[in-house]
């Protein structure tokens, strides 16, 4: 019996090629990943979404979802491009990549705008377990109050915040997600900057 | 000398804000000056500092790991899905008054992930923060719309359209049945008010013909008094 990456899988002529085959795909591009995957090919899929589902997860959590929500919004955006591949073109100008996550910036806006949406997202920090009690108690009063600022910024200022701030993300890329200029990118992020400072002045 | 710094201050304050903590992303020449300022000047240092930290939490990466059960679940639910799908496709051909079921296509939340406990619409118990119906998205003038590549909403679209299409059929009906009846009724009291009209000239003509009947009919007002022969003779006039 070989053990993959899901755990122990009973070994047969095809399973046994799975792993394999896995590695094969993860050596591709977006495009050729993309491509495959319009086709029908879930094993590319899989690829793809193992490539961005944690960067779909942290913009969503990083918006204001709590974990549990930001994992579903994640499943939802991942579900829903699956389904619908067949309408994804790829000269339409944006890479897959960024438009990717301004479907689940989208989403996330569509979310936060619901009357019953909870912004619970300062009640769910993950404690560093390096850190001491006091520490963490200290850094969970500093997400706290930046969260706080944070939500003062205007609509555009904080998207622009969030998904500049987005280590998965370049700044052409950011820009690109939110359909700006790079320089009306930067424009935005040094209002917020200096919103942010102005309010974390005064909490 | 001060208020060279002051002026600085507020310069160095600007390019804080326009390039972020990091002085190597600054532009040379500005990257020098800065250096020497915040060498020389507390304020400006504490600014760096402030904002450093500030930027620091902003890229902190909370996620935690654990990543390919939730994966696991993303196929798990597109499978369900796709199952549910071609159930609908089923259905819709037997009976035609269901084809607005297949709308609704998003996934459930994960709490719902079997087929059997999928409902078609309606709120997750679970997470009362996962909306159930598709949400009309607001114009966001910061993200342009997915919809050229994506147009997966569009049974969903055509199903508001659908709905919002009859509700407006429904208002123009009651407004237009509101304004018939308006008018209807207005014509009905101008006939009453006409009708009141020409019966108060029928009254007044009544009365006044009346009055003039008992004029007539009156024997002291209609008898005129007899001359003597001696008022005659005297020029005297009838009363």
């Amino acid at each position: 019996m070989s053990v993959g990456l899901r755990g122990a899988v009973p070994t047969s002529s095809d399973t046994s090629d799975i792993p394999a085959v896995s590695e094969v795909l993860s050596e591709l591009d977006d495009n050729s990943l993309v491509a495959r995957m319009v086709q029908g090919d879930k094993r590319a899929y899989r690829v793809v979404v193992e490539r961005y589902y944690r960067g779909i997860v942290g913009i969503a959590r990083r918006m204001g979802l709590t974990g549990g929500d930001a994992e579903d919004v994640a499943q939802d955006v991942f579900v829903r491009v699956w389904l619908h591949r067949e309408k994804w073109r790829a000269d339409g100008g944006a890479t897959f990549k960024t438009w990717l996550y301004r479907v689940a910036v989208n989403r996330v806006i569509d979310i936060k705008r619901k009357p019953q949406f909870v912004d619970g997202a300062e009640l769910d920090e993950v404690p560093d377990e390096a850190m001491s009690a006091v520490d963490r108690l200290a850094q969970h009063q500093e997400f706290k109050r930046l969260r706080l600022a944070i939500k003062k910024l205007s609509d555009q200022q904080q998207i622009a915040i969030n998904l500049f701030y987005d280590r998965e993300l370049s700044n052409q890329e950011a820009a690109s997600i939110m359909g700006v200029s790079v320089n009306a990118m930067e424009s935005l992020l040094k209002r917020a900057r200096k919103r942010l400072r102005e309010e974390l002045k005064t909490i | 000398m001060k208020k060279r710094c002051a002026v600085k201050i507020e310069r160095f304050e600007e390019l804080l804000d326009q390039y972020g903590w990091d002085l190597a992303s600054w532009p040379d020449a500005l990257r020098r000056e800065a250096n020497v300022l915040i060498a020389q000047d507390a304020q400006a240092a504490e600014m760096l500092k402030s904002l450093r930290s500030v930027e620091d939490l902003l890229s902190d990466d909370p996620l935690p790991l654990g990543k390919h059960k939730a994966i696991d679940d993303i196929f798990a639910a597109i499978e369900a899905q796709e199952a549910q799908s071609s159930d609908a496709r089923d259905n819709s051909e037997t009976d035609p008054a269901q084809s607005f079921a297949t709308i609704d296509d998003r996934p459930r939340s994960r709490a719902h992930l079997s087929a059997a406990s999928a409902a078609p619409t309606g709120e997750s118990p679970a997470r009362k923060t996962y909306p159930a119906k598709s949400a009309t998205s607001p114009v966001n003038q910061a993200i342009t719309g997915d919809g050229a590549h994506y147009g997966g909403r569009a049974k969903g679209t055509l199903y508001q359209l659908g709905r919002g299409v009859f509700s407006g059929v429904g208002m123009v009906v009651c407004v237009l049945a509101g304004f018939a009846f308006g008018v209807a009724m207005t014509v009905q009291e101008g006939h009453q008010v006409t009708a009141q009209a020409d019966e108060i000239e029928m009254i007044d003509l009544l009365e006044n013909h009346l009055y003039v009947i008992d004029q007539m009919t009156n024997p002291d007002d209609l008898q005129k008094p007899e001359m003597t022969k001696s008022d005659q003779a005297q020029g005297v006039q009838p009363q």
